[in-house]
């Protein structure tokens, strides 16, 4: 895991949402991004990009963002990877639910592009604390 | 061309995209078969549309625009649960959240995007 959150994988099927998010990662965040446009492409090109975090959108069609994340989960250097996901399904409960599958937080759609960046930077943040601290606590 | 421009530039996009959109869902809330009964799965696409229209106009800075989508989306979800053809009386509100829903998109213009007057130089853009 780098020092700062640099890299992004960010899978969206549906393009407007994926532009601005694209937009807000890269020219306000100045991420470096893999966008992908469905589970299948994030599934086959996140092993060799590498991300620092990856952003799943949950309604897609065909591979949806669950099963995109139980694959991704399964590769090996991805299995701590922080995973965010970003959906408009986030009443309580179902923000509970991707917690309790492992997801590092969550982020309601309709989210505020130019505030996008700086909330990862903030998750990724508390992430990269906790597995430090059970880093040294191991 | 400069980072403010870009984003002006999507929203007019997406400005053009909803309205496509709009066009979709009432098409599909008005595809009755003879006896007038909206089949489920029309119920179900025009539902997962009006989902993904509530996200987007929202995060494209159309609060209003997302809130009566979002309105449209939790009509059309009931409507969906049941998994059966819906008759015209039980489409009403339907048909009438997607009116006013059409109408509010109808006077909305991108230059009233709250993204379109951001000051990106704020965020070291």
């Amino acid at each position: 895991m780098s020092d700062q959150l640099k890299r992004l994988t960010y899978v969206e099927d549906e393009p407007d949402i994926r532009a601005i998010t694209e937009f807000a990662l890269k020219e306000i965040g100045g991420f470096e991004v893999d966008v992908c446009a469905s589970g299948k492409e994030a599934v086959a090109r996140t092993p060799d990009f590498e991300p620092d975090l990856i952003i799943l959108d949950v309604m897609m069609p065909g591979m949806d963002g669950i099963e995109t994340y139980k694959r991704l989960r399964e590769i090996p250097k991805l299995s701590e990877t922080p995973v965010v996901f970003m959906t408009a399904k986030a009443m309580t409960h179902e923000i509970e639910n991707y917690r309790d599958m492992g997801a590092t937080d969550v982020i309601a759609k309709p989210f505020d592009p130019t505030t996008l960046a700086d909330r990862l930077r903030e998750i990724w943040d508390r992430a990269h604390a906790g597995a430090m601290a059970g880093k040294v606590a191991s | 061309m400069s980072v403010q421009e870009q984003l002006r530039q999507l929203v007019h996009a997406h400005h053009g995209n909803f309205a496509k959109q709009l066009v979709s869902v009432e098409r599909l809330l008005h595809s009755g078969d003879e006896t007038g009964l909206v089949p489920a799965q029309q119920i179900a696409d025009a539902q997962a549309l009006s989902h993904q229209m509530k996200g987007t106009a929202g995060s494209m800075g159309f609060p209003i625009v997302g809130q009566a989508a979002a309105e449209l989306d939790d009509i059309l979800k009931g409507l969906k649960a049941e998994a059966v053809p819906v008759d015209a009386t039980r489409m009403q509100a339907a048909r009438e959240q997607l009116a006013r829903l059409q109408s509010i998109a109808a006077q909305t213009t991108p230059e009233m995007s709250t993204l379109y007057h951001a000051d990106l130089s704020k965020l070291g853009v």
